[in-house]
């Protein structure tokens, strides 16, 4: 596992002092794994020419997310934004919704409607609830599973390579 | 390489051929087994290229979400390619991601750690490094290795599909060469039988049988050629031997009776060459030994005289008067006498003794081993009594004498060279002492002798050095009173010693040859002298000169009279040429024509010294003689002596008759003038009127004309 951590991160960020915390590794994991997620992932035209990342709710990332801002996506500049609402995710291309807002989340997905945003979240069963994409930890190692319908419903597309890697593949409501 | 030369040519033609086939196979298959190769290293290349490619493609998800399961079942999938041994994912670290291996065997790893991209060919195995990249990033590297397996199998297939092929391309090839190479050696195995079969048969009129325009027709075609000359030649041949031995039979016939000649004419030929030889040892006249024999004779017995100690005589033998009895009866009766003398002088010598005729009337005559001088003065004593002795030749009774001189060994000489010398000198001593003597060597003699040749060298720098000179006696006109010529006398001054007489030294130039310089020095000052005193006043004086007998004799004589007449520029006629009365008769022939020879160039001939000769009456009218000069002899004694004064009167009578002109020699007083000019005398000379004078007192008298005797005539 902190092998794979390591690895990770160093597409990311330097593997540095931070290391130890695993909390703080996890979240670290996380991040370059929601910039993977957008590498295989294709979206309609973006007519702002910037590739917004959203985070709703409180940043579990502690900055892990910070070293992505300097990196681009289908040759668009990537901008990290904290929004609060989640009526701001019009213009959001990746929008990863905080495990804070586990309470809240049926009435965050309705809202979200048919934004083009690839949703990511923490949060349990979030693909089983509109999300299309969650984090599992299993076994210690970080996966995820996708819901390829509420991808297609949002109008994006999942590369086959991302789909294979994912421990489950939810098409359906 | 010496094998090729003991193998026929069919083999070395299937062997050629073969070895080209062969070459040609391997050749081609080594092209095509190459071209192979490479095509499967092509193939190999490019499939695994596609086989990382397809990983690559497959694994980039696997490899960015560090799911190595993933990469590892993608990895999986090389498990259907057999000929993939291994294969390794490597993150960007290059840290191993994941691996495959067909046998399990995880140590197959690429033996250098160089990730960049490239495929390398092993012996055994191909490696492939590639990246895996996404989005125009290198995410990490893939490594394949394949087994080349499958390309050795194919190379081993094909090699012994070559190997069959090469095999049967051979085995046809042979069979087909074996098959048609008769068609080169057939023509030739025929050519070889024929001329094999003419070599041993000789029989030339066979001919091989073939046609064809290639070379081997060619070859065929000469060849047949060839035996057409040949055996033409052989025809002419067999013609020509038969011809050579009809040749060699008449030649042996030829050569037998040849030989058959020769064996006769070696006989011939042996007696002639003892003949031979013995006439160059003998004297043809008288059979006698020759001088040849003589000198080995003498040879061989001084040396047997020296080893033996013991004495040896040389007798020297000298006709006296043979000369004259040749000259007056004849060859033919000189050599009867030389015959018989001969014969005497064999009676007179011992067994042993050798008696030589060296020539002429000179007999030479070796008396070895005698005990004392005396044994040879005995045998000379001897010798001429016997020949004294009178004997008949050809009809005419004659007395000879001779003189003997001797040389004794070991005294008076020890080599043959000065014992003959010796004894001819003693020879003429004997002579001198007045004929019919003998007279041994001594050493004054030698002396004499050695003066002779003193003089002989003195004469040679007296011509050289101008010690000759010429005096003229006044030849005096009676008639006239006047002088009417001069002869012209040769005297000799020795510095120191005053005149040598011409008797003494004429005899010596003539036997040294000096006599031809010596005679054209007094020929040419003579005339000369004349021409000056020609110019001088007296343009009809005349001029006599003395020949020598020698001089006469030299065949060139009359082209230097002529040249010293020409020189002169005076008249021949003012030049009367004096000859003794014994030169001229000496060889009347000769001397007759060469005499004539000169008179025709205008010269006048008078015979000096007359009466001292024994010239008869018909030899001198043989002669053109103009003049005689009555010898002093005669005249000395005149008028006491009656017969002498007869004869002059006989002289002066013939002389009239014959229409001769007379000179009279030595006239020393008044009376002999008186008597002479009595006697119708025209021309005398002597003492009464001048001894010879010198050419400048010859002018003055000439001047003058002061003859004491003539003067006193003419008083009286």
């Amino acid at each position: 596992m902190l092998y794979l951590c390591c690895t990770l991160l160093t597409l990311l960020a330097p593997c540095g002092s931070q290391a130890g915390d695993p909390v703080q590794e996890e979240y670290r994991v996380k991040a370059a794994f929601l910039y993977n997620f957008a590498r295989f992932t294709n979206w309609p035209a973006n007519e702002t020419g910037t590739f917004h990342l959203c985070i709703l709710g409180i940043n579990p990332f502690d900055g892990a997310v910070d070293s992505l801002r300097d990196k681009t996506v289908h040759d668009q500049p990537l901008s990290i934004v904290h929004i609060t609402s989640a009526m701001e995710a019009a213009q959001c291309q990746l929008l990863y919704i905080s495990p804070s807002l586990a309470g809240q989340l049926n009435e965050i997905i309705p809202v979200l409607g048919r934004f083009p945003a690839l949703t990511v979240s923490d949060i349990d069963g979030f693909i089983g609830r509109g999300g299309i994409i969650g984090f599992l930890v299993i076994d210690d190692r970080i996966r995820f599973e996708i819901n390829i319908t509420a991808a297609s419903e949002a109008g994006l597309s999942i590369s086959s390579k991302l789909l294979s890697l994912a421990t489950t593949v939810k098409s359906g409501r | 390489m010496q094998v090729l030369y003991h193998i026929s040519i069919r083999h070395k033609l299937t062997m050629i051929i073969m070895i080209i086939v062969t070459i040609s196979l391997l050749l081609s298959s080594v092209a095509f087994i190459t071209s192979d190769r490479l095509y499967t290293q092509k193939n190999v290349g490019d499939n695994l290229r596609i086989m990382a490619d397809m990983i690559a493609a497959n694994s980039t998800a696997a490899i960015l979400f560090g799911d190595s399961t993933a990469a590892a079942e993608t990895l999986g999938f090389l498990g259907a390619q057999n000929n993939i041994e291994s294969g390794v994912i490597y993150d960007v670290d290059h840290e191993i991601f994941a691996r495959y291996s067909k046998t399990g065997n995880t140590e197959l790893l690429p033996d250098s750690t160089a990730h960049d991209e490239n495929l390398l060919f092993w012996d055994d195995h191909v490696d492939l490094f590639t990246n895996i990249n996404y989005q125009g990033e290198v995410i990490g590297n893939i490594y394949l290795r394949s087994d080349l397996q499958a390309a050795r199998d194919r190379l081993a297939w094909f090699l012994g599909i070559v190997l069959a092929v090469l095999a049967g391309s051979l085995l046809v090839a042979y069979k087909m060469i074996s098959g048609m190479q008769h068609i080169i050696t057939a023509p030739l195995l025929r050519l070889s039988a024929i001329a094999r079969c003419i070599s041993t048969e000789r029989n030339y009129s066979l001919r091989v049988q073939g046609s064809g325009k290639d070379e081997l027709g060619t070859l065929i075609h000469d060849f047949n050629a060839m035996l057409d000359e040949i055996q033409m030649r052989d025809e002419q041949l067999k013609d020509h031997r038969h011809e050579l031995e009809q040749r060699v039979a008449q030649r042996t016939n030829e050569l037998e009776q040849a030989n058959r000649q020769l064996a006769s004419s070696k006989e011939q030929a042996e007696s002639v060459a003892k003949r031979m030889e013995y006439h160059a040892h003998h004297d043809a006249l008288t059979g006698l030994p020759n001088r040849v024999l003589l000198n080995d004779r003498l040879h061989s017995e001084l040396s047997h005289a020296c080893r033996d100690q013991s004495m040896l005589a040389v007798l020297f033998l000298d006709l006296d008067r043979f000369k004259l009895i040749n000259d007056s009866l004849g060859h033919a009766t000189g050599d009867q006498l030389l015959r018989i003398v001969s014969g005497r002088l064999k009676n007179c010598l011992r067994d042993g003794d050798t008696v030589a005729r060296l020539g002429g009337d000179e007999f030479m005559v070796l008396l070895p081993r005698i005990s004392s001088s005396s044994d040879a003065g005995r045998i000379s004593n001897k010798i001429i009594e016997e020949l004294s002795q009178s004997c008949s030749c050809n009809g005419h009774d004659l007395h000879i004498t001779t003189s003997v001189g001797i040389s004794i060994y070991p005294h008076d000489g020890t080599d043959t060279e000065t014992l003959i010398k010796h004894a001819d000198i003693s020879m003429y001593r004997a002579k001198e002492l007045g004929r019919n003597k003998v007279a041994y060597f001594t050493q004054e003699m030698n002396l004499s002798s050695r003066r002779r040749l003193a003089l002989e060298t003195s004469l040679r720098k007296a011509l050289a050095n101008n010690q000759l000179k010429l005096f003229y006696q006044p030849i005096i006109d009676l008639a006239r009173n006047r002088i009417a010529g001069v002869e012209a006398l040769l005297r000799w001054e020795l510095p120191g010693s005053g005149f040598v007489s011409p008797r003494d030294f004429i005899p010596i130039a003539e036997e040294s040859g000096l006599i031809a310089p010596i005679g054209e020095w007094v020929l040419r000052s003579a005339f000369a002298q004349l021409h000056e005193w020609h110019t001088s006043g007296f343009p009809d004086l005349t001029i006599a000169v003395n020949l020598s007998s020698v001089q006469l004799s030299r065949s060139g004589f009359a082209n230097i009279l002529e040249s010293a007449l020409i020189d002169s520029g005076i008249t021949p006629a003012c030049v009367e040429l004096e000859v003794t009365e014994n030169v001229a008769m000496k060889n009347i022939e000769s001397t007759s024509a060469t005499l004539h020879k000169l008179k025709k160039m205008g010269v006048t001939i008078a015979m000096d010294d007359f009466g001292t000769g024994y010239s008869s009456l018909s030899c001198l009218r043989q002669l053109p003689i103009d003049t005689v000069k009555l010898d002093k002899s005669f005249v000395c004694e005149i008028p006491e002596n009656k017969e002498d004064t007869l004869i002059a009167q006989a002289i002066i009578a013939m002389t009239g008759s014959l229409n001769m002109s007379l000179v009279v020699e030595g006239i020393e007083n008044v009376k002999q003038l008186n008597f002479f000019r009595q006697q119708g005398c025209t021309l005398a000379q002597g003492y009464l009127f001048s001894k010879p004078v010198t050419a400048d007192a010859m002018l003055e008298l000439l001047h003058n004309q002061t003859i004491p005797g003539s003067l006193n005539l003419v008083n009286n």
